[in-house]
């Protein structure tokens, strides 16, 4: 409402800017017109902000899966190469190329990935999204990071598998991202850039309907071209714009601000969950995490190490002793151990001790 | 200090949530298609019933004997599962084009939920040299995970010695 406020306000200034460069003082007729159409302008404004998508909204699985192939693409670029082979451009399948016709060559790079995929699969079926079309990948960067993108997609990059000594830290980083994209957290971040888009967007294209549309900044009424977009069921993929202006702004929210802390915690919870149900260690996870710390490294925008770790000694013995005298039991009865198998030496053998290619 | 703070109360404002403690009489979810309620903790012991994915379990303990067992009412029944069986959460809802919620089995059978690269992420990988470079690995990531099946799945838990599978 503040938005639409400032808007009219400066359609009224501007309009009489222009006026009276025109050489015209407006007139009391003048005024009043003006006035109505503003008027008229505002509240057919109003209305068709009142049909944005919420920010908090829910996305049909076919858009989210949609905006999640824009987004990893987007991330895989920005990232570096994955760990494929041979040569990319010599093998590598048509974008259109359906992923029961692409031919995968044997060899120890594409293991790894297949491997990872092993993983994060066992993981990911013990989830609340059992059946999504889950694709897991390995990057070739240095950092020590993992990402994942809306409809399924998971990736670690090459410096994180170097990390990880066994296959339940593995699961750790995995089961982690899994919960990120079960919790829908890129998704809400796209909902949220989405509703930010369109409120500018509807109302700048209200005021040019109602012909006030001229006064208002060429950046504000740039903006109005989106607004049809907001009439279509789902996204348009022709829409190249507004696609743009979405996976753009979901890149750089993310990048920003990552997903929050709340998000973090719940997604280490879920990683928790998903590492003991499938049978690993989860004490795996808290060396990973102190093993990242020990090496003068950390998880981009996550919560603090201390504060993770603490978080999973709770869920494994339950509530902290200070302030409570029965703690509940929460997983330890649940616990059989869990086990911490090796990695394939063949897998760490295939990750390059450096990456050999970055963007 | 008020990072430490903010920290600790999410984290215990995430244990306050019920479904996370698994204590005797606790709900847990079939994960498996075709789960066998068995009547003792043995694999080849007599099957109660078949249980389907995201049914209702009350999660009674583990088997003393052996941990693979747990002890759980069913569909009325007392009876036992394999932990692999066993999932923390009950599969969700999708949420369909029309807006109403729908299962991810009938988005896969609609095609919605395939791993082709969606048509817009194609259009992006379009663009530039470099996002069609992308692209093109992503495809080819998707070709790799398509050609993973559950039989894998079964087969890499049981040559890492993770819980007895039994599942999908």
């Amino acid at each position: 409402m503040k938005r639409l406020l400032v808007l009219t306000t400066a359609a009224m200034l501007l309009n009489s800017c222009a006026m009276i460069k025109g050489g015209k003082m407006p007139n009391a007729a003048d005024m009043a017109a003006m006035k109505e159409k503003l008027s008229k302008a505002q509240a057919a404004a109003d209305a068709a902000v009142k049909k944005c998508p919420s920010a908090d909204g829910n996305i049909p699985f076919e858009e989210e899966k949609q905006i999640g192939g824009a987004i990893m693409v987007g991330m895989a670029q920005e990232n570096g190469s994955f760990l494929l082979e041979p040569e990319p451009d010599q093998v590598l399948p048509e974008l259109k190329t359906k992923p029961a016709d692409v031919i995968v060559k044997k060899g120890p790079k594409n293991d790894v990935n297949a491997y990872v995929g092993r993983v994060g699969r066992l993981l990911a079926s013990y989830s609340a999204r059992p059946e999504l079309p889950w694709v897991f990948g390995v990057i070739e960067n240095d950092s020590i990071n993992a990402f994942s993108a809306p409809g399924g997609y998971v990736v670690i990059t090459t410096g994180l598998m170097r990390l990880a000594e066994n296959e339940a830290q593995l699961a750790a980083i995995l089961g982690h991202e899994i919960g990120h994209v079960v919790n829908k957290d890129v998704v809400k971040s796209y909902a949220s850039v989405k509703h930010t888009i369109c409120v500018p967007a509807v109302t700048a294209a209200a005021y040019i309907q109602y012909g006030v549309g001229d006064s208002l900044p060429a950046e504000v009424r740039s903006q109005a071209d989106f607004a049809k977009e907001f009439d279509k069921p789902g996204l348009d993929p022709s829409a190249g714009g507004f696609i743009d202006a979405l996976t753009n702004g979901v890149l750089s929210l993310r990048k920003t601000f990552g997903a929050g802390k709340d998000a973090e915690f719940a997604a280490d919870k879920m990683g928790f969950e998903l590492m003991m149900f499938a049978g690993y260690d989860t004490n795996e996870f808290d060396k990973v995490i102190r093993k990242a710390e020990q090496g003068g490294k950390s998880f981009n925008n996550h919560p603090g190490n201390v504060d993770r770790l603490k978080a999973f000694t709770t869920l494994r013995n339950g509530k902290p002793a200070e302030g409570s005298e029965a703690a509940d039991d929460f997983y330890k009865d649940f616990f059989t151990g869990g086990a911490a198998p090796a990695i394939p030496p063949e897998v760490k053998a295939a990750i390059p001790a450096e990456a050999t290619a970055t963007k | 200090m008020k990072q430490k703070a903010i920290g600790l109360a999410v984290a215990a404002a995430l244990l306050a949530t019920p479904a996370l403690a698994v204590k005797a009489g606790d709900t847990l979810y079939i994960r498996s298609k075709d789960a066998s309620l068995l009547k003792t903790p043995a694999a080849t012991g007599s099957v109660l019933t078949k249980l389907q994915p995201g049914t209702e379990v009350t999660w009674n303990g583990v088997d003393a004997k052996d941990k693979n067992f747990h002890k759980v009412k069913a569909a009325g029944k007392d009876g036992y599962v394999l932990q692999v069986n066993l999932s923390p959460a009950k599969p969700s809802m999708e949420v369909a084009s029309d807006g109403k919620p729908t299962t991810m089995s009938s988005l896969a059978s609609s095609g919605a939920a395939t791993r082709t690269l969606s048509e817009v992420g194609q259009k992006q990988a379009a663009k530039t040299p470099d996002l069609t470079k992308a692209g093109k690995q992503v495809v080819l990531l998707e070709g790799i995970n398509d050609k993973i099946t559950p039989k894998d799945l079964v087969d890499h838990a049981k040559k890492q010695g993770l819980p007895k599978a039994g599942g999908k």
